[in-house]
């Protein structure tokens, strides 16, 4: 079987830099499985997730390939793209408050999207994004439909784009920090919605975070960047229990004492 | 006993709107600081927690109650006075990228409060900046840079040299590392307890992550709402709550492990309940709301393990109220 995803030495550059931001970096994915993309502040994690998206900003020069379902998506035009965004490749951005539109409803931006890629009446995407919401956790769907991102909360807005990503039903999901800006009991429980809707779909995802305790939940395996390079890489149970980089060891060791399993 | 340094009691903040209802941001909080303790403040955003830190310090007058530092009385000071505390009383800010002046180089920075309070001649100032840069472990070659030159880290450690520098008493640190990478994190929690444990400096940690808060802190004030509902000795407060919104926190920590079973309690949003409702302010969150919390709202109560809490349910039964409940997951209605 091939690869859903087959990430080959790839490098990317930003403008005249000296450095590379991403560095030699290979990795496939099949489908149905979780990556893991794992570093700190300038690691050129979020680089390697604009790189899957082609949404590296212009002056960004990548080699390399990126072969998604058998496209090479590394220099493919806007034109080659389009087709392939939301259907096939999506993304959950970390902050949703400005991942939706803020002067359109959240009903009309999740029936937009329906109607765009699937020719759905208008109904027809309504009754579907009724549904979503509802999938999401989303309380009284059919009156959030009206609502503006600015009226829910950061919970709500982040399940709305969960929705928006996953409503296509797309191959590969790539979420950059997709819980990051939520509180840690409203993440928990996206977290616990994003591995339903994962074990639910046959979708992979690349998610990329600087928190373990993500990782550890809803990756099958991991690779730990460090400098633009990958330092580690491995399934997740092992990496995160017998770590054989140093880099790896020490970020484990940095967590605080997390005592989250308090029997009471 | 002697008095504790800082005695907050029963301090209170409202935001007035014109034609919407008013905001109780801080409902009528007591805590105490003892010297060389760390007290965190937790909650979720919109709990109150900054409001609680600004009002000790000074930048937000509360609505009622009274705040007493060293014997003193000062919640009501202004001015010249109240700019004299600033001695005592410190402050750290989250954000190092923001909370510096970008034109000033690091040393002026850092000088910046022995020149306001006067602290010696300019000399002895000059060498009290390279003590406290070589305190917090910056080394001497960022003396004549600027911040952006800077890492978020090395940013932070600035912070805290000018917080430290006229030997504050207490330091409010409000979510003093949140925005620092984990690795970075651990050397300035670790720097900071170095600190505490060399001057006796007393700190009122505000954070959102509980995990931090279980490295550093001595005791925990969990904040809901603007209402102090748990507060204890954080081992106990961490091993066995007397609250079921602090144990549903505790839960939702996922855990940087495998083959640890992730089940959070889960609790839904955050919903601000209307002024005068007289139950609990937490029983709409509450998987184990009776009856009662809808009418009347529980005291904070001191519990056996020496932990208050503020719940009906777990007042009755202290030693085994969450085994006992069933609890049934609430889900985001």
């Amino acid at each position: 079987m091939t690869a859903l995803l087959a990430v080959r030495d790839l490098d990317v550059r930003y403008g005249g830099a000296q450095r590379l931001a991403v560095r030699e970096l290979e990795f496939t994915l099949d489908p149905g499985e979780v990556l893991g993309v794992v570093g700190e502040s300038g690691s050129g994690k979020t680089t390697l997730g604009l790189a899957l998206l082609g949404l590296l900003p212009e002056g960004a020069t990548a080699t390399g390939s990126v072969s998604f379902d058998g496209v090479e998506l590394l220099g493919a035009t806007e034109k080659r793209l389009r087709p392939l965004r939301g259907t096939q490749l999506s993304t959950i951005m970390q902050n949703a408050a400005t991942a939706l539109n803020p002067c359109f409803t959240i009903g009309s931006q999740m029936t937009a999207l329906l109607r765009r890629h699937r020719k759905m009446s208008r109904s027809a995407a309504r009754a579907e994004t009724v549904d979503w919401l509802r999938k999401v956790g989303i309380p009284s769907p059919e009156t959030r439909l009206r609502a503006y991102p600015h009226q829910l909360s950061g919970g709500m807005n982040q399940r709305v784009v969960i929705a928006m990503a996953l409503a296509l039903n797309p191959k590969l999901v790539v979420a950059d920090e997709p819980t990051s800006a939520l509180d840690v009991t409203v993440q928990a429980a996206v977290l616990r919605l994003l591995r339903t809707l994962i074990d639910d779909s046959a979708s992979a995802m690349v998610l990329i975070t600087h928190d373990l305790g993500v990782v550890a939940q809803l990756c099958s395996k991991v690779i730990v960047m460090n400098g633009g390079a990958v330092v580690e890489r491995g399934p997740v149970a092992e990496l995160m229990t017998k770590p054989k980089d140093a880099y790896t060891k020490r970020l484990l060791a940095s967590l605080p004492a997390r005592r989250a399993e308090v029997t009471a | 006993m002697t008095e504790p340094l800082l005695t907050v009691t029963n301090l209170r903040k409202e935001f007035h709107r014109t034609g919407a209802p008013h905001v109780v941001a801080v409902r009528d909080v007591s805590l105490t600081v003892n010297v060389g303790q760390t007290v965190a403040v937790v909650g979720e955003s919109g709990s109150g927690k900054s409001t609680l830190g600004r009002m000790i310090l000074g930048l937000a007058p509360p609505t009622s109650g009274t705040i007493r530092f060293d014997g003193q009385e000062i919640t009501q000071l202004t001015g010249r006075a109240r700019r004299a505390l600033s001695r005592d009383i410190q402050v750290i800010f989250q954000d190092p990228y923001a909370s510096l002046n970008p034109r000033q180089r690091v040393e002026d920075t850092i000088r910046e409060p022995l020149d306001i309070h006067r602290v010696g001649t300019p000399d002895e100032r000059r060498d009290r900046v390279t003590e406290l840069m070589e305190r917090v472990a910056l080394p001497a070659r960022y003396r004549r840079v600027y911040p952006h030159e800077l890492s978020g880290g090395l940013r932070q450690r600035v912070g805290i040299a000018t917080a430290l520098a006229l030997r504050p008493k207490v330091i409010v640190a409000d979510e003093p590392v949140s925005a620092l990478d984990v690795s970075v994190q651990a050397q300035i929690l670790d720097l900071l307890a170095e600190l505490q444990r060399e001057t006796s400096v007393a700190f009122l940690f505000i954070s959102h992550d509980l995990g931090v808060v279980h490295q550093i802190s001595d005791r925990v004030a969990v904040l809901c709402q603007g209402e102090l509902l748990e507060e204890g000795p954080v081992e106990t407060v961490y091993s066995a709550p007397q609250h079921p919104y602090t144990k549903a926190l505790l839960t939702a920590i996922p855990p940087a492990d495998p083959s640890v079973a992730f089940e959070p309690i889960t609790i839904g949003e955050s919903r601000p309940l209307p002024e005068n409702d007289p139950g609990c302010r937490f029983r709409q969150r509450c998987w184990l709301a009776e009856d009662i919390c809808f009418t009347a709202n529980p005291e904070l109560t001191l519990r056996p393990s020496g932990v208050s809490a503020r719940c009906h349910v777990s007042e009755r039964a202290p030693e085994h109220w969450f085994t006992e409940a069933t609890p049934a997951r609430v889900g985001e209605s």
